[in-house]
């Protein structure tokens, strides 16, 4: 499944691979430069929520705002030397939409193309900072929308002027609208004068920093105030606490946010040159299944090294897992308190020996309808309801209980459960 | 460095220049972890605590593997040697006879005086050299462990350890007096007074190292004799269970002190810990490690956290009494 791999695909660089992504993660690394040194060192993040924006048509639009490339504290960009080619991107969409499930409904933007091969950078650049009024906002920008901002952003939007602006597009007249037009218009082309934003009446003549997107002084801020300031406030979380239930959408102008816990197939649609059949990932069926850990460092491990040595991929799984662990631990804490409360009483009736069979029965459904919610749903005999019950509690419960160690130790809810089964038990026969 | 550069001889790959090689290590971190990953694992479990047993039987463990900010791993021990003579009680000046033979067995600070006056320029570095070299028994590893030292045990100080514009001193004390033979010495140094063993020492810059595990690591390494329990608990506090830093966790808790009484001790954990784990720094190489499964740390001991809760509910009437 990943050994097959195209060269369409192959000669691409992280911006180019990025144009034509479906889904767009918030997180992305930098290289920065350190006693003469250069190593790639990068950052995680973690977002409740929306942290993905979704294309429907691709490649993306010069002033799409999606993207975030950080320069090192010398003003070097991590992409100095990889320009962008319109051409590759090109004939890697065609092979794409040919082989790529995922692409197969995704439109082709001809606008964009041929924005972006009009100019070499198509981004604002570091010298292009627009006016901004006392907000620190731009008079263009939509008013943020959702609930209360987190904390912060407020102050990185005053400092942090990374806004892309709209690059003027050729007329929408007589545009290809296939991948086979774009490619022939792209060689009718041919030779062509490129001009860093040459259309950019901003455009500074004598600049010669390459980079790609504008970001301030990323020394003094986190990469995070940085994303939320590039999002313009788009990607506030509108509830605090995780396992929320916010809404799996939420389109704001241009821009498609997505609960990042909730696209399906994310892997292939963030990462079409790692997974370029639009298989392979967490949510592929197999026939044994495996966790989205086992799957990483299996991939981690593969002799060919793609997924290894693409930076852009260990930041993204390594943000993903991370979150998930601090997310289930945070879960555990709280369906703890559930399970004390509907625990407590009943120890307290078994220990005073005041307890009555149906009050036992109903206690513990209610337990189970707390924890699950889904699970509330199943019908059977009690028989059936006692084996859910207890495959739930030992098997489902005690592995997220287990991973939580700091708080708890699973052997001594293994044998409170085992315990409380047994009780129950012996009461209903 | 040949999986990174496969279509390269050993002479190319050995005349690759310094800033190439940073270069090849930023673009393969992956090669990187996974060499360092073998090449510890060999060392624990081949050298330290194989058949040689070359610091002795290693009764109790502790060891941390630790990034710097540019990535790198290394990693952080503590080792307790079965039989080891007594070194509680220790008063400042020579050692005891036995304790002296076993630490000066052990832990090397001299370097031979040809090595020491040798060029630095015209040394390769050790890991341009195809390992092994040479093994422990071979005529030749008493050279090679000495070129090492040379190369890999002497301090240098720089803008890390000292600030070169205020003169500060150095930060690990170098340079050190010259020793005749080991003793104990009463040391003021990170505004304390503590006692250290400090060995037989010909050479100011020279790191303690010890001959065998140089041999075979080719790296570098500081080994430490702790004097009493206080030292053990420093060292494991302040370098193998050293905490993340995190500049924003301390203005984390410091506004969540602020609204503390409204919050329950619950909801303030859990609000200290969406803070702080968060927008965690990272290296690649780190990242590499953590998501390919490989261990962080281990030990001989494990430590077991029996909860209060689950003590509550099973004796919900004690609890009451208490």
């Amino acid at each position: 499944m990943f050994d097959h791999y195209s060269d369409e695909l192959a000669i691409l660089n992280p911006l180019e691979t990025a144009l034509f992504s479906i889904v767009i993660p918030a997180n992305r690394m930098f290289r920065r430069h350190r006693y003469q040194q250069t190593h790639a060192v990068g950052q995680t993040l973690t977002f409740w929520n929306s942290t993905q924006s979704v294309a429907q048509s691709l490649p993306r639009a010069p002033n799409d705002s999606s993207f975030l490339l950080l320069t090192d504290e010398h003003g070097k960009s991590v992409l100095d030397d990889t320009p962008l080619r319109a051409a590759a991107i090109a004939s890697a969409l065609k092979y794409l939409k040919e082989k790529n499930e995922q692409y197969e409904t995704v439109a082709i933007n001809t606008e964009s193309m041929h924005a972006l091969e009009r100019t070499l950078c198509p981004f604002l650049t570091e010298r292009d900072a627009e006016p901004r009024d006392e907000e620190g906002m731009n008079s263009s920008e939509a008013p943020p929308v959702g609930g209360s901002s987190p904390e912060g952003t407020r102050d990185t939007v005053l400092r942090t002027p990374c806004v892309p602006r709209e690059q003027p597009l050729p007329p929408a007249d007589g545009q290809p609208t296939t991948t086979d037009d774009v490619e022939s218009a792209l060689r009718d082309e041919q030779p062509r004068c490129i001009h860093r934003n040459r259309f950019n009446p901003a455009w500074v003549a004598d600049t010669e920093t390459p980079h790609v997107f504008v970001v301030g002084d990323n020394e003094q801020n986190t990469l995070r105030s940085l994303v939320l300031a590039a999002f313009r406030g788009k990607n506030r979380r509108s509830n605090s606490e995780p396992g929320h239930g916010a809404p799996t959408v939420i389109d704001r102008g241009s821009l498609t946010f997505v609960n990042a816990s909730e696209v399906s197939s994310k892997y292939e649609k963030a990462f079409p040159t790692l997974f370029h059949l639009g298989k392979g990932g967490p949510s592929f069926e197999r026939p044994r299944k495996v966790s989205e850990n086992e799957l990483i460092t299996h991939l981690l491990r593969l002799n060919h090294r793609r997924f290894a040595t693409n930076a852009q991929f260990v930041y993204y799984i390594h943000c993903m897992i991370q979150w998930r662990s601090v997310n289930r631990v945070t879960a555990v804490l709280s369906e703890l308190a559930t399970f004390q409360d509907v625990l407590t009483p009943l120890f307290q009736a078994l220990e005073e020996g005041e307890a009555h069979p149906v009050d036992l029965k109903k206690t513990l459904e209610t337990c189970v309808e707390k924890l699950t919610l889904q699970f509330s749903t199943i019908k059977g005999s009690p028989g059936f309801w006692r084996h859910e019950s207890r495959k739930l509690l030992v098997h489902s419960m005690l592995p997220h209980h287990a991973e939580a160690n700091v708080f708890h130790d699973p052997e001594c809810g293994r044998y409170v459960l085992d315990r409380l089964y047994g009780q129950c038990s012996a009461i209903q026969d | 460095m040949a999986n990174a550069l496969p279509y390269k001889t050993d002479g190319e790959i050995a005349g690759v220049a310094k800033t190439q090689r940073n270069d090849i290590l930023a673009e393969n971190p992956d090669l990187a972890v996974s060499h360092f990953y073998h090449r510890w694992t060999a060392l624990w479990d081949e050298i330290i605590n194989g058949d040689s047993k070359t610091l002795g039987h290693v009764e109790d463990f502790f060891w941390r593997i630790e990034f710097q900010a540019r990535g790198s791993p290394h990693v952080h021990m503590m080792l307790w040697i079965k039989d080891a003579p007594e070194c509680s009680g220790l008063s400042e000046g020579p050692l005891p006879k036995v304790l002296r033979a076993f630490i000066e067995l052990k832990v090397s600070t001299n370097i031979s005086p040809a090595m020491a006056e040798l060029d630095m320029s015209s040394l390769r570095h050790p890991c341009t050299f195809p390992t092994p070299v040479a093994t422990p028994g071979d005529q030749y590893f008493d050279a090679h462990v000495q070129s090492l030292a040379r190369v890999a045990q002497v301090h240098e100080c720089t803008a890390f350890c000292s600030d070169t514009k205020r003169r500060t001193a150095c930060r690990f004390g170098f340079p050190q007096e010259l020793q005749h033979e080991s003793v104990v010495q009463t040391v003021f140094r990170h505004n304390k007074t503590k006692m250290v063993i400090s060995t037989q020492r010909n050479h100011p810059r020279v790191n303690a190292y010890n001959p065998s595990i140089l041999g075979c690591w080719e790296g570098n390494m500081y080994i430490q004799c702790l004097v009493d329990a206080c030292g053990a608990a420093v060292y494991t506090a302040s370098y193998v269970c050293k905490q993340e830093k995190n500049k924003n966790s301390s203005r984390t808790l410091y506004k969540l002190s602020k609204n503390a009484s409204s919050l329950s001790v619950k909801q303030q954990s859990r609000k200290v810990m969406i803070r702080v784990l968060n927008p965690r720094e990272v290296s690649m190489q780190e990242a590499l490690w953590n998501r390919s499964d490989r261990p962080l740390c281990r030990s001989s001991r494990e430590v077991l956290t029996v909860p209060a809760l689950l003590l509550q509910l099973k004796n919900p009437g004690e609890r009451d009494e208490d």
